[in-house]
């Protein structure tokens, strides 16, 4: 997954650091799911899938 | 006329209205952007007229935006406004950014006690490199807000000599430009930690804010946690000058740019609860170098008022009897003074939490 989402922010310099910190982890607040599961940063992605890449409910 | 910069806890506001007479006529809000979104500071550049506003959204982290046309349109997002990639941690949260003496170059302060510099009228920023490689960096500790860097006092014409602060790591002076620095903290007295421990080089010392004198720079001001404090080198060595206020504790700091006598602070009770004293607002002045102060509250809340005023929501604009003094408080009032504080006037009623004002 990091990779994949790596590779993304790279080729969209706009996204860069929307998605993933400066450690090049995902942020806290931001969900990622693999064909509809939640996924982490370890989560393999094959060929094919579908991420979703979606902002947590959260505020105040 | 007069235009504050109000970044608050749901956007950014912008307001305009007549600084000779605040409160004679209302000041009214011209734009608002961001909005729902954490704005932590917020300001426009007097030299170029580019407005800055840092947004800390709980989903993608702190980001700097500027706009040179309408705030209510088209934002451009600053790049390079992150740590080193691949290390262990990240842009937490952006705290102040100041114009430098150099044209073109803004600092920008940030959690975690990092420095950024700009030389291009702030769209593209590095971190200050001799800062962020401080030996004794990883034993600074963090303050309640955070290792926030909060402070940048440039030296008027001279672009070589920098200070800033950070709670707790202190204060920290350069010569060259921001290529090596030194602590300057003799003489703070941190009251919340044993005696036996206090150590200016090494101590966790939670300034505050920080203000330099534009008439004498080598006079600073600082408001500490638990102290008021003057420093007549530049920063290397503090006095105590906080007897005569009904408390020592607090945030902000403003200073005439004329009289370098000149001081101003806002006293919150100390320190776990950090709201205006007896239910009162007022804002205390010296003009004898911090060896008295006087109330300046009328026109303020006088009853009934527990207000907090953040570190960055206290602003001037202008110099002598006709200095322009505003803040901003958590309730989501903003107050003004059109006289160097002998008078003032509520500007603005239910806005967000106030997080920053600034003043052109």
């Amino acid at each position: 997954m990091i990779e994949l989402i790596a590779a993304f922010e790279r080729a969209n310099q706009d996204a860069r650091g929307w998605i993933l910190d400066e450690r090049g982890l995902i942020r806290r607040h931001i969900n990622v799911f693999v064909d509809g599961d939640r996924a982490s940063e370890a989560t393999a992605v094959a060929a094919g899938a579908r991420v979703d890449v979606i902002p947590a409910i959260t505020g105040g | 006329m007069t235009e504050l910069v109000i970044g608050t806890k749901k956007g950014l506001f912008l307001l305009q209205g007549d600084a000779a007479s605040p409160g004679n006529e209302e000041f009214v809000i011209t734009a608002r952007a961001f909005a729902g979104q954490p704005v932590d500071y917020a300001l426009r550049d007097p030299r170029s007229g580019r407005l800055f506003a840092t947004a800390t959204s709980p989903f993608y982290g702190p980001k700097l935006f500027y706009t040179d046309g309408d705030p209510s349109a088209g934002w451009e997002q600053a790049a390079g406004v992150e740590l080193p990639a691949g290390g262990d941690q990240a842009l937490e949260r952006i705290w102040v950014i100041a114009p430098g003496e150099a044209p073109g170059t803004l600092y920008l302060g940030a959690d975690p006690g990092v420095l950024l510099e700009s030389h291009d009228d702030g769209a593209s920023w590095e971190i200050n490199q001799g800062l962020w490689n401080q030996p004794s960096r990883p034993e600074w500790q963090p303050g309640g807000g955070g290792l926030c860097l909060h402070s940048i006092c440039t030296w008027p014409g001279d672009s070589q000599r920098l200070a800033v602060a950070i709670s707790a790591a202190g204060i920290w002076l350069s010569d060259d430009g921001g290529t090596s620095w030194r602590r300057g903290n003799r003489g703070l007295n941190p009251r919340y930690l044993p005696e036996a421990d206090i150590d200016p080089e090494t101590s966790a010392l939670c300034v505050h804010h920080v203000e330099r004198s534009h008439a004498r720079p080598e006079r600073m001001f600082m408001q500490f946690h638990g102290g008021v404090y003057r420093s007549d080198d530049a920063g290397e060595s503090w006095e105590a000058i906080g007897d005569g206020l009904p408390s020592d504790f607090g945030f902000p700091l403003k200073l005439d740019p004329a009289d370098p006598d000149s001081a101003y602070v806002i006293p919150l009770v100390a320190d776990m609860d950090r709201v205006t004293p007896d239910g009162r607002v007022r804002v205390y002045e010296t003009r004898d170098g911090g060896a008295s102060w006087s109330p300046r509250g009328d026109g303020l809340p006088t009853a009934r008022a527990y207000l907090t005023v953040l570190r960055q929501a206290f602003t001037s604009k202008g110099s002598g009897a006709r200095l322009e003094l505003y803040f901003g408080a958590t309730s989501g009032e903003v107050f003004g003074s059109g006289d160097a504080g002998a008078s003032w006037a509520t500007l603005a009623t239910r806005l967000p939490p106030v997080f920053s004002v600034a003043a052109s």
